[in-house]
């Protein structure tokens, strides 16, 4: 099992490592000072674990999985000093999470049980659960709107800027995120997606399509309250009767 | 009337005692008397809607326990009950003390007997009682003749000589009348004395519930769980990694944890050399935390360092800068304290690194450790002091504060 550790304090991070070091299967993935590092080195070293500290400048833990979102992120355990709201959301939402100072016996515990979760815990059940967490938890997020998601595909994480993105189509409990002549399905409604770009940037033209602003390139009235909306990459899309006059609200500001 | 006439205005009182007398008898202030209150006892008797039915309650009963009184005495004696002396009139005369009492009520609550101006208030209560007693009686002769000869139901004549026969009855009832004066004005006393007590107990009582808020609050404040569970981790990490730091650190924090329990009791005051002494272990802790990312510079003027400062003052504000400071970029950030004396007043500035006020809401900033800074100061300096915050010209933001300079 490989484990990321992500702690603003130098000697937190030390504690975790030597924790982890006694625990037979562990490789240690790296270690990240700020959520900043912590989003990157998720996706660029994809572990299986994160020891994830909640309070933690600039970026904070609920943050990091707020950018990676819930969907490609992989098991976290959380470890807090002191967060009264946080916690009851973990023991709402059967989150795991230590205390500091962390206790041996716990951490053992925690990552027994994080290793047995991660074989059988379905990914949809476990992004549920962060979902969860992320709405129930504290203010103390930065709240900041989206410039790159995370993308996890045949196992591998990679960033995409939400301003090469087209279009992204609804298909089922996922969503396809269309880039240039590229796709990426994510996990995840529609509408979580959306409430977490920055607002204006993007569209809503059918119950199941949103559309990047600076994608269009042209707007053609389609019948009645329908428009025909070219997009840069080539692509033509129609918008639909409900959504026209929104559309329209929009791309006139 | 003249009990309502009789009322001193708000004049009266402030000029003094002699016309305290005089106005009593002089005065036409209006029927309003029960309701103004006097401007430095805001205390409202009681209020009058209810206060009149209460009064006259009251002494219809007074009247029915004298008119019993006279009554079975006289049966016990065998004589026929006198429904003329023993009735009617003890009621003619406790009614007309009811119609007074509102007069000698307003005269107890402006003129309080206890005091330094007490002896002031029982010369005026000694010349409205000379008004009051033989007016009193008489009036009560008066009523009693009129109603007589209104009804003529009694076998009595009315004459001169039964007027006449009423001077001794003047006299005797201007003393007892006296007496009386000072039983009503004594009642008002009591019952005053009692709301008094009553809400300077509950007074108390809120006052010390406030306070151990404030010493919760600052005690919360000024050593954050987050520091301190943070501090016992890094703690439980240098046990094994390097006992001796393990064994400062605990050191450090015992001694934060003890001034800290002096700071809801605001009298406690310490040179800014000890309150330095107390900053140095709370950042050789930190130090210990954050490692190379925390950069501290200290720049105290040696003529400030005997000035006294509230204990635990600094620690929430360069705590503050610390979370800011280091919140403006990942790799770290610097702090810098400085104080200074300036006449007579003490300067002490603390100052980040960071984003500044203006990524941050000036509010969101201004938490839970500055406002309660600014209430302490408040309470020990009252306006001798103030805490600002603003962003330096330079980049961050500046935390200053004045206190008076003054030393052990």
């Amino acid at each position: 099992m490989r484990v990321l550790i992500v702690d603003d304090e130098p000697l937190a991070r030390r504690g975790l490592r030597h924790e982890l070091e006694r625990v037979p299967g562990i490789e240690i993935a790296g270690e990240c000072a700020n959520g900043r590092e912590a989003v990157l080195a998720i996706v660029e070293s994809n572990p299986d674990l994160v020891l994830l500290d909640v309070q933690m400048p600039g970026w904070s833990g609920f943050d990091v999985i707020e950018r990676v979102g819930v969907e490609a992120m992989p098991a976290v355990i959380f470890v807090t000093a002191y967060d009264k709201h946080a916690v009851r959301a973990f023991e709402v939402h059967a989150v795991d999470y230590l205390l500091k100072p962390v206790d041996p016996e716990r951490f053992r515990d925690a990552m027994d049980r994080a290793a047995s979760r991660i074989d059988s815990l379905d990914p949809q059940r476990r992004a549920g659960r962060l979902d969860r967490v992320l709405r129930d938890a504290p203010a103390t997020r930065a709240g900041v709107p989206l410039d790159r998601v995370v993308v996890r595909e045949q196992g591998k994480l990679f960033f995409v800027e939400t301003a090469a993105i087209d279009w992204v189509e609804a298909a089922g409990n996922y969503v396809r995120l269309h880039v240039g002549t590229r796709s990426h399905l994510m996990r995840g409604p529609l509408t979580r997606l959306a409430g977490r770009f920055e607002a204006g940037r993007f569209v809503q033209i059918r119950r199941s399509a949103l559309v990047n602003i600076r994608a269009i390139t042209s707007l053609e009235r389609y019948g009645k309250a329908s428009y025909a909306i070219l997009l840069r990459s080539g692509k033509t899309l129609i918008s639909s009767r409900y959504y026209g006059p929104r559309l329209r609200e929009l791309l006139g500001s | 009337m003249l009990a309502e006439g009789a009322a001193p205005d708000n004049e009266c009182v402030s000029s003094g005692a002699a016309m305290g007398t005089t106005g009593a008898v002089s005065g036409t202030t209006g029927p309003q008397v029960a309701s103004r209150s006097h401007p430095r006892h805001h205390v409202p008797v009681i209020r009058s809607s209810s206060r009149g039915v209460k009064i006259v309650v009251t002494f219809l009963l007074v009247a029915l326990f004298f008119a019993t009184q006279g009554v079975m005495v006289r049966v016990s004696r065998g004589l026929p009950i006198d429904w003329q002396w023993d009735v009617m009139h003890e009621f003619l005369y406790w009614l007309i003390w009811a119609a007074f009492t509102p007069l000698i009520l307003t005269a107890a609550q402006r003129w309080p007997v206890s005091g330094d101006t007490g002896w002031k208030s029982v010369a005026r209560h000694l010349g409205l009682m000379a008004i009051v007693a033989p007016v009193q009686i008489s009036i009560t002769y008066l009523a009693h003749f009129a109603l007589l000869r209104a009804f003529g139901v009694l076998p009595v004549e009315l004459s001169g000589a039964w007027l006449e026969a009423r001077v001794t009855g003047v006299v005797w009832g201007t003393f007892t009348g006296s007496l009386y004066y000072w039983m009503i004005a004594a009642v008002y006393w009591a019952a005053e004395f009692q709301r008094l007590y009553r809400a300077e107990r509950l007074q108390a009582a809120q006052l010390e519930a406030s306070l151990a808020d404030a010493r919760l609050n600052a005690l919360r404040a000024q050593l954050q769980p987050h520091f301190l569970f943070n501090t016992l981790n890094a703690v439980s990490v240098l046990t094994v990694e390097d006992p001796p730091r393990a064994k400062q650190m605990v050191l450090r924090l015992s001694e934060l944890l003890r001034a800290s329990m002096d700071v809801g009791d605001d009298r406690h005051e310490v040179p800014l050399s000890a309150e330095l002494e107390l900053l140095q272990a709370y950042l050789g802790i930190q130090r210990a935390r954050f490692g190379e990312r925390l950069q501290i510079r200290l720049e105290i003027e040696p003529s400030a360092t005997a000035a006294l400062v509230p204990t635990l003052l600094l620690q929430p504000l360069v705590e503050n800068a610390i979370r800011h400071g280091l919140e403006g970029s990942e790799n770290g950030g610097a702090i810098t304290v400085s104080a200074r004396r300036n006449g007579d007043e003490l300067v002490i500035e603390v100052r980040d690194d960071g984003r500044g006020l203006v990524t941050d809401a000036a509010g969101a900033r201004e938490g839970v450790g500055l406002a309660n800074s600014k209430e302490r100061l408040a309470r020990l300096y009252g306006d001798h002091q103030y805490l600002v915050l603003r962003t330096h010209p330079e980049g961050g933001v500046v935390v200053e504060l004045v206190l008076p300079f003054h030393t052990a």
